[in-house]
This record gives C-alpha cells, sequence and structure tokens, in this order.
C-alpha cells in the first residue's frame, strides 16, 4: 500500500462530496428533516391526551373513581391488574397509574416520562373539583424513574443508523458503479496505483462522511430536542462505527460488478425501502406480526438500530449488545468476502 | 538477436481477440522503437481500441505475445506500468477535482513523477490548474488526459484517438502538443481515424481494418509501394444517357482504364503515368469530339492508400456514426 496513493484518493473522493452541493445537503439535511417533521408531528404535546392507569377494585371508591376519571377529558383510562400496569408504565405506555388504598389514593409516576407531570396534575384538577377544596382524598405518590422514552428519543437512533445505511449504498457503492461506467477505474488499472489503496480511500473516505453524519444526528438531536444518550456515549460511537464497516462493505458489494447506474439505483431503492421498514426505523417493530419480526431480526439495520437504541434509550452497556455486534461483524465478513470475488474494474 | 529485441519498446506477435462471436483483432503484429510515433489508422470498429487496450494491459489478448520494453505483463505488470503513459479514448475523471488536484492525484500513482509547474505548462494547462474538470472544453479536458498520460515521463506513450471529437481547431492544438511529446527515447503509439492526424504525426503508419492490419509502413512508403506515381482524373461533358456510352468508347480505345475508379461523371486513375495517359485521352476525345471539362492531377495521399487496400473511402465509412 502506498501512503500518498490512499490520501490523493481519498482526498478526491471527499472533494466529490463536499463540492458537490446536492449530495452534501442530501446527507446532511435528510436526517434533520426527518426530526423536524416528525419530531414535532408526533410530540406528545401536540395532544393534550394522556393514558393513565388505574388498578381494577371491588371497593365503592375504585368505582367512583373509575367512572370519574373514564369520563375526563383529556384523559384515556386502561384498567387493569398490577402486573400489568407496571408493565405498561415501563414500556413507557403510561406515565402513571392509581390504585385504591382504604379509603386513600395511592400513585405511582414516571418521573422521567414527558407527560408524568402534566397528567397528574390533570389527575389531581379532577379529583379535587370532584371532592372540593377542603375535604380532598388522601394520596399517597410513589415517584419512579424510569428511562424516557419520547417517540424523538425513539426516532433519532434509527435516524442515524437510516443515514449510515443510505449514505453507504447510494455514496460508497453509487461511486463505484459510476466510476466502472465512466472508465475512471479502467483508467486507474492502467497505472501502478495498488487495488488495495483505492479501496481503502474509500474505507476512509465514507468514515469523513460520517463524521459529519454522526454529528449532525447527535447535534440536531440534542439541540431541537435534548436528546441525549442514557448510556455511554463511547459505545454508542463504537456501534456506529461497526456499522459503518458493516453497510461500507454492503455497498461496495452492491457496487461490486455493475455498470448500469440507473439498474444500481433501482435495486438500492427496493433494498433500502424495504429494509427501512422491516427494520423498524419509524415504529416500534413489536407492532408487527411475529413472522415479520422474526425476519427482521437477521438484518443488519436492524441490528444497529436495536444495539443503538438499547444504548441511548435503557443505557445498555457494550457488553450487552455483543449478539446485535456478531451480526453487524458476520455481515461485514460476508459482504468483504463476497466483494473480493465479484469485483471487476471494468 | 537479443540485442535487437531490446531496442523495442514494444513488440506485439499476433495478437488475436475475440468478444463473443465478432473476431476484433485477427493477428496483429506491431512494433515501436525509442523515438518513434507509430499510429494505428481505421474506421470505427476496426479494432484499434481492442488492440491499444491489450497493449496497454487492459485486455488480455486470446493469443498472441506483447513485450514493453523487453518485459512481460504477466510477471511484470507493475514495473511495466510504471513504464508506460495511457490516455483511454473514454475516460472521466473526477469532475469536481481541479486540473492541478488530478495531477497530484495521478503523481502520486508512480514511484517519480514528472515536475507539476513543468508540465503544465508544457500542456499549455497553467492558467487553467485551479479550474475544476466539469468547467473545461473538450478540448482541454484532452490535453489534461495528456497530461496525465505524461506524468510519469513514461517510456512508452499509448494515445486512443486523442482529438476525435474535437473541433479542427482544438485538433491542430492537440497535435501540436503530442508534436512537443516526442523525444528521442520515447515511443509514441497512437490510434486514430483521421487520416490528417496519421499524417501529420506518425514516422509509421499501421492501416486496420475490420481486425486486421492491412499494411505498415512510412506514410511516404505505403504511398510508394501502393499508390505512386500520381492520381488523375477527368469528368466528362455528356447527359446521363450518353455518359455510359462515350465511356465504353473511351475504355475501347484507352484500356488503362479499365484500372481506373468510376466517379460520378468520369474516372479517376492512380498512375505512373499521368501526363501520357491525359495526352492520349485528349488525342481519343478529340476524335469522337467528346467534350472533357475538369481534368485533375494530384499527388496521392494515405486516402488513395486506404481506398486501394479496402476498397473504401475512410470518411465514407464514418458515415455511420
Ligand atoms: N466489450 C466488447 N464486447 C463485444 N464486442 C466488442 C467489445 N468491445 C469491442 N467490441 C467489438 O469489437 C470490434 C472492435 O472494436 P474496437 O476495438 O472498439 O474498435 P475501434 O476502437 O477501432 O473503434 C467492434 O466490432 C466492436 O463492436
Ligand atoms: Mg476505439
Amino acid at each position: 500500500m502506498k501512503l500518498t496513493s490512499v490520501i490523493e484518493l481519498t482526498k478526491c473522493r471527499w472533494r466529490e462530496f463536499r463540492r458537490e452541493p446536492s449530495a452534501f445537503l442530501f446527507v446532511l439535511a435528510m436526517p434533520l428533516f426527518w426530526m423536524l417533521i416528525l419530531g414535532f408531528a408526533f410530540s406528545e404535546d401536540a395532544f393534550e391526551h394522556y393514558k393513565i392507569g388505574m388498578l381494577a377494585g371491588k371497593t365503592e371508591l375504585s368505582h367512583q373513581m373509575e367512572s370519574l376519571l373514564a369520563h375526563q377529558k383529556g384523559l384515556e383510562l386502561v384498567v387493569g391488574d398490577e402486573e400489568s400496569l407496571v408493565s405498561l408504565l415501563h414500556r413507557n405506555e403510561i406515565p402513571l397509574f392509581l390504585k385504591t388504598e382504604g379509603h386513600g389514593l395511592s400513585l405511582t409516576l414516571n418521573g422521567t416520562h414527558p407527560d408524568g407531570e402534566k397528567a397528574r396534575r390533570l389527575v389531581d384538577e379532577t379529583l379535587q373539583t370532584f371532592f372540593g377544596h377542603v375535604e380532598t382524598i388522601p394520596m399517597r405518590v410513589e415517584r419512579l424513574h424510569l428511562p424516557h422514552a419520547r417517540y424523538i428519543d425513539f426516532l433519532i437512533p434509527g435516524l442515524l443508523a437510516l443515514s449510515l445505511f443510505s449514505t453507504s449504498l447510494f455514496g460508497t457503492g453509487m461511486v463505484l458503479v459510476s466510476s466502472r461506467r465512466e472508465n475512471l477505474l479502467k483508467r486507474f488499472a492502467a497505472t501502478p496505483m495498488g487495488s488495495l489503496d483505492y479501496i481503502v480511500s474509500h474505507i476512509l473516505g465514507r468514515y469523513l462522511i460520517f463524521v459529519l453524519e454522526f454529528l449532525v444526528v447527535l447535534l440536531g438531536g440534542s439541540l431541537l430536542f435534548s436528546f441525549r444518550v442514557e448510556g455511554s456515549f463511547l459505545s454508542y460511537l463504537l456501534v456506529s462505527i461497526f456499522g459503518v464497516a458493516t453497510f461500507t462493505s454492503l455497498g461496495i458489494l452492491c457496487g461490486s460488478r455493475a455498470r448500469n447506474t440507473g439498474a444500481y439505483n433501482g435495486l438500492v431503492n427496493l433494498l433500502l425501502l424495504s429494509t427501512m421498514m422491516l427494520s423498524g426505523i419509524w415504529f416500534p417493530r413489536h407492532h408487527f406480526p411475529l413472522w415479520m419480526q422474526r425476519l427482521s431480526e437477521g438484518l443488519p439495520l436492524t441490528a444497529l438500530v436495536d444495539a443503538l437504541r438499547a444504548i441511548a434509550i435503557e443505557g445498555a452497556g457494550l457488553t450487552s449488545q455483543i449478539p446485535q455486534l456478531i451480526i453487524l461483524a458476520t455481515y461485514t465478513v460476508v459482504c468483504t468476502v463476497s466483494a473480493k470475488i465479484l469485483f471487476r474494474w471494468y | 538477436m537479443n540485442t535487437r529485441e531490446s531496442t523495442f519498446l514494444l513488440q506485439a506477435e499476433n495478437l488475436v481477440k475475440r468478444y463473443s462471436t465478432t473476431l476484433a483483432v485477427d493477428h496483429v503484429s506491431l512494433y515501436v522503437r525509442p523515438g518513434e510515433c507509430v499510429a494505428l489508422l481505421g474506421p470505427n470498429g476496426a479494432g484499434k481500441t481492442s488492440t491499444c487496450e491489450m497493449l496497454e494491459g487492459l485486455l488480455t489478448p486470446d493469443e498472441g505475445t506483447i513485450s514493453i520494453c523487453g518485459l512481460g505483463y504477466a510477471r511484470n505488470r507493475r514495473e511495466i506500468l510504471e513504464l508506460i503513459g495511457v490516455q483511454l479514448q473514454e475516460t472521466q475523471l473526477y469532475k469536481k477535482a481541479t486540473v492541478r488536484e488530478t495531477l497530484q492525484l495521478f503523481a502520486s500513482f508512480y514511484r517519480s513523477s514528472e515536475d507539476l509547474n513543468g508540465l503544465l505548462s508544457a500542456t499549455h494547462l497553467n492558467n487553467l490548474e485551479n479550474r475544476r474538470l466539469e468547467a473545461l472544453s473538450g478540448g482541454q479536458k484532452q490535453a489534461l488526459y495528456i497530461a496525465c498520460s505524461l506524468i510519469n515521463r513514461p517510456r512508452l506513450l499509448f494515445l486512443d484517438e486523442p482529438s476525435a471529437g474535437l473541433d479542427p481547431e482544438a485538433r491542430r492544438r492537440i497535435w501540436a502538443l503530442i508534436g512537443q511529446v516526442k523525444q528521442s527515447e520515447r515511443g509514441i503509439f497512437l490510434t486514430t481515424h483521421y487520416l490528417e492526424e496519421a499524417e501529420k504525426l506518425a514516422d509509421r503508419v499501421a492501416i486496420m481494418f475490420e481486425g486486421r492490419l492491412a499494411a505498415q509502413d512510412s506514410p511516404a512508403g505505403l504511398i510508394r509501394t501502393y499508390c505512386p506515381g500520381a492520381v488523375w482524373g477527368f469528368s466528362l461533358d455528356a447527359s446521363a444517357e450518353t455518359l455510359s456510352a462515350q465511356r465504353d468508347y473511351l475504355k475501347l480505345h484507352l484500356p488503362w482504364l479499365h484500372h481506373g475508379v468510376e466517379t460520378q461523371g468520369g474516372c479517376e486513375l492512380n498512375s505512373l503515368e499521368a501526363s501520357k495517359q491525359i495526352q492520349e485521352l485528349t488525342v481519343v476525345a478529340r476524335q469522337k469530339s467528346i467534350g472533357v471539362h475538369s481534368l485533375y492531377l494530384r499527388q496521392s495521399t494515405l486516402e488513395d492508400v486506404f481506398l486501394k487496400l479496402t476498397g473504401r473511402r475512410l470518411d465514407e465509412t464514418h458515415q455511420r456514426h
């Protein structure tokens, strides 16, 4: 390998990206665009509507509470047993639940749920209006701090993964195809420059663009929506770097033979759309039918998204994400080996 | 034998290239000596690019051997690539890179490279060095591609249709550039479908047609061998009905006319005895009061050689494209 060749090639690759305003903007603006559109569209503030839980009970007070809260505007009541309510609370589907304790009430609140305080205030107001200000009912409040989960917190790691995926396929892979079509690869083949230098320059160029993508999604998320990574930031970064390796090798594999940019575009769009849906970028995968969930578990995009979300939302450690990392590593090896076998210069 | 071989920069024997059904290159043998410019002349589809790419190590010949400065691609590919400069027929380099950045890129591929500023001014690109490739004209781009092929001070330079598709003015500038690039130690192998280009630049011309070499010699040598003497022709002052009768009458009395080619209103001949034949024609024509109008006499050119060897005019074969 010749270092100056790698550097010069990487510089050229970077310039093609940096000096092409549409490519530059596309990579940077797409995640921000989705973040803004979906972040505000699904921000819970827009609804002023809270789903809360109530433990099923047989006492008169329980029945009274149930009918009172069920008819309150802005509240949606889920009645269930303790176990299901706790699970709903942990899944962030409800910010709080109530249960009767003798003549009083007990309220269990997830303090980190963005709707927690607002829902609680609405419950307080409802009770006070009903019982009157003086003779208010005793209430014990238990405050939990569960990991936060707004839609935007769910969305941002997904957008990062998607951006890394699509830039690899449309960037790295497409550049290979058009360079082959335009005989640039053939011209290079007539120089002593080694093929390894060329591939390495593509990988380096990809990581330069990665730095930008990563920063844009991270800064955009934290400035606009105060997104933060619950777990270790280093793990979050490391998993992203892992993902880029996988997707770059996938991009090189997709671009290893084709000369026709139109056909390549179609193929990649198909791949992108289907995996994007299956990997649950926009919506949680547990809404999907079971067979679809199973199918999507083997996809590299799913592995990356799941790992990023676990670290960012649940604060999971890197070791707990080893299964996902193994999936990514397997794809990297398989794609690299197949690309090496299939690759042609012209 | 050995000493003779090492004096060749390029020596190719019996090259054959097949693409499924087409025989693109059919037993072609070529050589280039130091200081020599060899042009492979032929119409589109003759097999020039296929030949060129085999010599550049980009295509593997189905048969035949190639030796570059005594080295072969199978064993010394990298070594050869250090020694040659290549300009492909159709290439797009990085569009967003500037002229200087592009040359820097190519310079980084070689062990030693030409001084950039010297090369920029030699190729008249010095005031364009900061312009991006997407903003260059066709002629400027071509000059840059030639500059890229010169970056490693090649012993042997391959130029595949260096001036194709350019306007006459830009074409002349490229010819001037190639003329400058000639050096006593360097060999140039270029392909072209322009007679003028081959005539102007080449010390030796190899005429290629349908995959085969029809002839190979210096332009003067080719003319001497295939079209010695001069070319002359005439046309008759006759209506369409009487024309063929008059032509037959002339042929009867002037048997050498059978060697000529019938043109629209008359005949064209390549001959060593042009002036004698012209006299005979005038005599016979006067006897029968056949009006001869427009009579011309010129030196034979490569065009005539091409016509003689292939039965076609080079520009005719291009009208299909
Ligand atoms: N990759 C290819 N596959 C099939 N046929 C080819 C290919 N390249 C060239 N040919 C055919 O081989 C012949 C010679 O082509 P080429 O070497 O490009 O000629 P030239 O450069 O003189 O125009 C043509 O008939 C062309 O159609
Ligand atoms: Mg050609």
